[in-house]
């Protein structure tokens, strides 16, 4: 059934990649270093590989389970042998045949489909581990009964991680292996979070669950589950981020992991957390509880603890890490702009998120109101008063921290002209109308049809608004917000919008030399494309580039787009327009 | 700009104060109202009981607004379930001589801060029995009754 899925969707994935291949110009300029042979080869090699591996582990793992079967059936144990004994070979022969490739042609190192394998590859081999790794440490933590499927399993991916993992380390460039290392660092911080998280939520329980009677059954210690977690995450997030993600170039997708996973991942944390301990906190003085025994009423919010915590870490690590990025690159657009455009990132992405809580919390009081003018209530296990909590926590929780940081964001538009020029002003603006737009126009359409599927059925009353009060209070609460920041917009659409630095673009035209494009784009920090001089079988381009004068004639032009071309007699530079 | 500041600054005062009204209106609102208790008598009166019977634990209680020709009892009741947090809204009354059908929005889940807030109907079918009204079929929070057990 799942097969069935899949094999469609395969084709329409090679299908979309083919295409985007082949109508998008490769980085370095043509020839490109895609191919269809590639896709199938590296596609080949990495199923090769898995069934191979399957196998493997799972002819090692019955070794480390013998004696304890005492009855089975022999499928498992054809399909181990049918892996290995098909698998196995062909995954050699495929994999001679790459050596090969990769041997004979210096391109191939360089491939989307190479290193695109290595990554999946690794990553693939990283989670099996980490998982394996997982099952093993609560066996022998006594948690669970050997499975020696678990620990062949580990071997066996462990071995093809670090294989893949050196592979990587000594034929990709930092730009070809970027994503790998994000995807990595993202997988052990996810990891060791939740793992640091738990085991602060379950230490407090301990701590404070002190009643024999709130606990009656618990199979597995949560605060041992916690540990393996850190036990596997960490190395992973020590080795992904501290190792080699933390000092990889400061480019898109580094800037998008720490501002996104880390920053807004950290915030989001905190702010659902600090929530859930307000809330029960208002709710045990002033609302309905379900329990009267506290340790029961406060469950949630111990485990909001932990997440706090850990939110509140991941949070500040990674804006101390931002602005590390900031002082050592000096991001600053001008030396008029005071601040960089990554902490106005940074700024807009809390105040944001807390506009965000602050908002829902005054949708959560015009739903109370609705509710209260609208009563039809039978039977309830609840009062209304819990719905205005949820609303004063949401307030009370959000609109400090957006109040201090867009303060601090108002303040610079009182200093200096920047800030209202600045592109991440402008779109955090227009995505705030933009969003406000799209919700207010799903709250129209749904408060529409309630009041006509009433109107048509005969059954218009007090109870259509109660219905509607979501609708309604979604699509009054962006109102309110929309016309706030409308105010500030309207002063500001005539002020042009600064660009965004553009990193340089150079095209060097001559003999295609992809070393000397990617050295020279390390140098200049920018994008360099190459266009081979070959015209009509002639070959213009004999004479080889030199590194130093290129960059040299680079660095004394002005334009930030310029093109080299390699004469007879001496490098020419031509500023050009895109 | 500081005229700018000034305009933008007074609407979001104003829509702090508002907001402030707002939610002295629903904590007064909130703090007044109270559930409308219906007569045992009516339709209305013998929902309301036996949700609030079922809600307690009362199955017993419950079963004994079931009409004599439901199939359902208290074991039928034993083995429903309802969130911890529930409202039951009257939607709409219908009294034809003997019979009368109620239909309610069973809200669940509202007052939790990340809950995942739904909203069902359900339709409650009654009839007179010696005076006194009577459940008819499979209630909600019921979905099965007389199921053959072991």
């Amino acid at each position: 059934m799942i097969f069935g899925l899949l094999v469609p969707l395969f084709f329409l994935v090679i299908l979309i990649v083919v295409a985007r291949k082949l109508f998008v110009r490769d980085g370095h300029g043509a020839p490109s270093t895609f191919s269809i042979r590639r896709l199938f080869q590296y596609a080949l090699l990495f199923g090769l590989l898995s069934v191979s591996a399957s196998g493997v582990a799972g002819l090692i793992g019955r070794l480390f389970d013998s004696g304890q079967i005492i009855a089975e059936s022999r499928t498992d144990l054809a399909r181990d042998i049918t892996f290995l004994l098909v698998g196995a070979p062909l995954y050699l022969l495929v994999g001679r045949w790459t050596k090969r490739t990769l041997a004979e042609d210096p391109l191939e190192r360089r491939s989307v489909a190479w290193n695109a394998y290595l990554t999946i590859v690794s990553l693939t081999a990283l989670i099996t581990s980490m998982t394996s790794g997982y099952g093993i440490l609560l066996w022998a933590l006594g948690n669970e009964r050997f499975q020696g499927q678990q620990l062949s399993r580990f071997l066996i991916w462990g071995l093809i991680w670090i294989v893949h993992w050196q592979l990587i380390q000594s034929t990709s460039h930092e730009e070809e292996s970027r994503t790998h290392y994000i995807i990595g660092s993202l997988i052990g911080l996810g990891v060791l979070s939740t793992g640091a998280a738990n085991l602060v939520t379950s230490v407090a329980r301990l701590a404070i669950n002190n009643d024999d009677k709130v606990v009656l059954l618990q199979r597995t210690d949560p605060s041992i589950k916690a540990l393996i977690l850190i036990v596997v995450g960490l190395p992973v997030w020590y080795q992904y981020w501290l190792r080699v993600g933390e000092h990889l170039k400061r480019e898109l997708l580094w800037f998008s992991y720490v501002l996104l996973a880390g920053v807004a991942g950290g915030f989001i944390a905190l702010i659902g957390s600090l929530s859930v301990a307000l809330y029960d906190t208002l709710v045990w003085f002033f609302g309905d509880t379900t329990s009267n025994l506290a340790a029961q009423h406060f469950n949630n919010s111990i485990g909001a603890l932990g997440s706090g915590i850990v939110g509140l870490g991941v949070w500040s690590y990674h804006a101390r890490v931002l602005r590390g990025a900031e002082e050592s690159q000096a991001i600053s657009v001008s030396a008029t702009d005071k601040r960089g455009e990554m902490r106005r990132v940074y700024e807009y992405i809390i105040s944001g998120i807390s506009l965000i809580a602050a908002a829902a919390g005054l949708m959560m009081i015009l739903v109370a109101v609705l509710e209260s003018l609208t009563p039809s209530e039978v039977v309830s296990t609840t009062s209304s008063t819990n719905t205005l909590l949820v609303a004063v926590t949401l307030i009370l929780v959000g609109s400090p921290v957006w109040w201090f940081f867009w303060s601090r964001i108002e303040g610079h538009v009182a200093i200096d002209g920047q800030e209202q020029s600045s592109p991440t002003r402008r779109i955090f603006l227009l995505m705030l109308f933009g969003v406000a737009a799209v919700a207010s126009v799903i709250s129209v359409l749904a408060g529409v049809f309630l009041f006509l599927d009433d109107l048509l059925n005969s059954q218009l009353g007090s109870e259509t608004l109660r219905q509607a009060r979501f609708a309604i209070a979604i699509l009054l609460s962006n109102a309110a917000i929309a016309w706030y920041h409308w105010s500030i917009y309207r002063h500001e659409r005539t002020i042009s919008v600064r660009k965004a630095k553009h990193e340089r673009f150079v095209v060097l035209v001559g003999p295609r030399d992809p070393e000397l494009a990617r050295e020279v784009e390390s140098e200049i920090e920018g994008k360099v494309q190459m266009w081979d001089s070959h015209f009509d079988g002639s070959v213009d381009g004999e004479i080889p580039w030199e590194k130093e004068k290129v960059i040299e004639l680079i660095k004394s032009t002005q334009n930030d787009e310029v093109m080299i071309i390699n004469e007879k007699k001496k490098l020419r530079a031509i500023p050009f327009h895109r | 700009m500081s005229e700018t500041r000034r305009s933008s600054n007074q609407i979001l005062t104003g829509i702090v104060l508002i907001t402030l009204a707002l939610a002295a209106v629903a904590a007064f609102l909130t703090a007044s109202r109270e559930t409308e208790e219906f007569a045992p008598s009516t339709p209305q009166g013998v929902v309301q009981l036996f949700l609030k019977a079922v809600i307690d634990g009362k199955n017993e209680d419950a079963a004994s607004y079931f009409s004599t020709t439901s199939t359902c009892d208290a074991t039928d009741i034993d083995r429903s379930w309802i969130p911890d947090t529930v409202r039951v809204n009257l939607t709409d009354t219908q009294v034809e001589s003997n019979r009368a059908f109620i239909d309610v929005a069973v809200d669940m889940n509202q007052d939790q801060l990340f809950g995942d807030l739904y909203t069902e109907k359900h339709s409650f079918r009654l009839a007179l029995e010696n005076g006194k009204w009577k459940i008819l079929g499979i209630p909600w929070p019921l979905y099965s009754c007389d199921e053959v057990t072991k």
